[in-house]
């Protein structure tokens, strides 16, 4: 619409009438304009500077400028032992979700996208819901399927499976963490799936009936028309899988509150800052409202999520420009 | 249809909607049937149907969490912050897609930006305590609002596709930037403003993390933090967690039902920003 209308005009190049005065414009910005420098331009430049000093989220107490010690004592003092584990943490978690949500999402978009399949509006609509429901209710449906000994999967693991003594999974060192990425992957694989639907539906049909005529399979029109024709979408969705599961932590905070080996640095920031009985790698609780150390912890997160982001694009770009 | 067909491609598609479908309905199933069980039928058959139809439990959920009174304050703050946001990136959003003001594109970009700086939460913890809104209601609302990204970067995509000449028409005929704006471009609109509310309504209404963060006061709390207290209190009293989060999640349900199509469009634009 826009694109015909300005070719109308084009060769007139007749200049804009003078609408409405820049002033009242600018005054009605203006709100927005603050509220967006007051609460988010301005806290995220802080946080750097918060990270040089020792202020606690207590009222009223003194702070100190403490130079470079949080990140020295992230980096080398005794949470060294910590700091692999979060780390290595989060690098599993990030991984495991943007691969298998993303894989899984590509795989039911690509068979939701079958014009021949009865229900598939139904079958999208279902897999979406999960997305509005959000991580106080998720997490609560995961305790539940998870619970012991009354939970579907615990009794799965013990009448199906004849497993004789099933772990409770949400209390167990090793199974816990397995189990939040699988409810973050069932939370938000709808998500990841309609961004690849909407880029599906802009293939034109001719180019599938011109590749069945010529006698290709399901599998050759997926890795040579299908995948090439979605990459900008392979892309995004990757990108804001990446982002989104390195900064995460609803999920983690409503399900173990970070205990039992779940806790993410995402996580910990936040147990740093508030409390709110997360706990690090070694199972000691972290000392609530150290929030220096928190903004520290929060600067490293940021520039992590910004390096993996660059190299990820780049790595992105570069597979588009070689197939 | 003139697709050569190929039966086991079907059914293999077939087949995997129907074990996802399963993945995906049978945790609400399991909450559901278990919502409406009594505390010792659960215990015995956890996963059989239900044999009692105990609707008492909602009612017991819903005076054990409180939620009577947290569902007001949700309320309040999803209309508020819903509204407010939507408002303040209408506003934004629209000279700066028609380029009324100098350095237009520069704000774009600085309100992008938005998606990729750190989240800013321990300052803005510190600053809500030094003003002294620390649990309340203003302070938590005045977090929970924001000109998102997301809110501009689709709303200026949309106001292109209103002609210029509207404004024009509207300016001559002597009527107010406010009020046109209010009138006659919020109706035109809608499809959008929709989308954006629904996605900025289902955000709040969700919210647990800034709740944790700041609100203290039992008076305060929205309803996710009725779910939370609930769980960690009566975390062996399985029926009632089932009502109770059937309660929080009803509305998101409602919501979804009759607007499916405006939240997907608005997740679809906000994927197709990168």
């Amino acid at each position: 619409m826009q694109a015909n209308h300005s070719a109308v005009n084009a060769p007139r190049r007749r200049k804009h009438i003078r609408t409405f005065p820049i002033w009242i414009v600018f005054l009605c910005m203006l709100p927005g304009l603050l509220h967006y420098t007051i609460f988010r331009l301005f806290p995220s430049a802080m946080t750097a500077v918060l990270s040089f000093t020792d202020i606690s989220g207590i009222p009223g107490s003194s702070w100190s400028w403490v130079g470079w010690a949080n990140y020295k004592e992230f980096f080398i003092l005794q949470n060294i032992r910590d700091l692999k584990a979060s780390l290595g943490r989060t690098a599993i978690y990030a991984v495991s979700v943007t691969l298998i949500q993303n894989a899984l999402a590509l795989l039911m978009a690509v068979i939701l996208n079958g014009k021949f399949l009865k229900g598939r509006n139904f079958a999208r609509a279902v897999y979406f819901m999960p997305v509005i429901l959000g991580a106080a209710v998720v997490s609560t449906i995961w305790k539940l399927m998870f619970s012991t000994p009354t939970g579907p999967i615990f009794l799965f693991m013990k009448n199906v499976l004849g497993i004789e003594n099933p772990p409770a999974i949400l209390s167990s060192y090793t199974y816990a963490f397995p189990a939040v990425i699988a409810a973050q992957i069932w939370q938000n694989m709808g998500y990841s799936m309609v961004i690849f639907l909407a880029a599906l539906q802009n293939i034109s049909a001719d180019l599938y009936e011109a590749a069945y005529i010529d006698g290709a399979n399901e599998w050759q029109v997926f890795w040579r028309i299908t995948l090439p024709l979605i990459w900008s979408a392979v892309t995004v969705n990757t990108l804001l899988a990446i982002i989104g599961s390195l900064q995460s932590y609803e999920l983690i905070m409503t399900i173990t509150r970070g205990s039992f080996n779940t806790a993410t640095l995402g996580m910990m920031v936040f147990a740093t800052a508030f409390g709110g009985g997360g706990a690090t790698a070694s199972g000691g609780t972290v000392a609530g409202m150290r929030q220096g150390y928190a903004a520290a912890e929060s600067m490293i997160l940021f520039l992590g999520v910004l390096v993996v982001t660059v190299i990820s694009q780049l790595v992105m770009k570069k597979m588009e420009a070689d197939s | 249809m003139g697709k050569i067909k190929n039966i086991p491609f079907r059914v293999f598609c077939y087949v995997l909607m129907v074990v996802f479908l399963f993945i995906y309905l049978f945790p609400l199933f399991f909450v559901a049937n278990t919502s409406i069980k009594s505390a010792q039928d659960y215990m015995l058959h956890p996963t059989a149907l239900t044999s009692t139809w105990q609707f008492g439990n909602f009612i017991t959920a819903w005076n054990k969490a409180n939620f009577g009174a947290y569902i007001g304050n949700s309320v309040l703050y999803t209309a508020v912050c819903t509204v407010a946001s939507l408002l303040l990136s209408l506003l934004i959003a629209f000279p700066i897609s028609r380029k009324y003001i100098p350095c237009a594109g520069f704000l774009y970009l600085l309100f992008l930006c938005g998606l990729f700086l750190p989240n800013g939460m321990i300052p803005t913890f510190q600053m809500v305590l030094n003003m002294g809104l620390y649990d309340t209601k203003i302070g938590y609302m005045l977090v929970m609002t924001g000109v998102n990204a997301t809110s501009v970067f689709f709303f200026t995509g949309y106001f292109k596709s209103i002609p210029r000449e509207l404004d024009e028409a509207a300016s001559i005929d002597g009527c107010g930037y406010l009020r046109y704006v209010l009138t006659c471009i919020v109706p035109l609109a809608q499809p959008a403003i929709v989308s954006m509310g629904m996605l900025s309504m289902i955000g709040v209404w969700n919210d647990i993390v800034s709740s944790t963060i700041y609100l203290t006061s039992e008076a305060n709390y929205n309803i996710t933090r009725g779910l939370f207290v609930f769980t960690g209190q009566y975390s062996n009293d399985w029926t009632l967690t089932a009502a109770g989060l059937l309660i929080v999640a009803a509305p998101l349900i409602v919501v979804y039902i009759f607007g499916q199509r405006y939240i997907v469009d608005g997740v679809m634009a906000g994927g197709l920003k990168g």
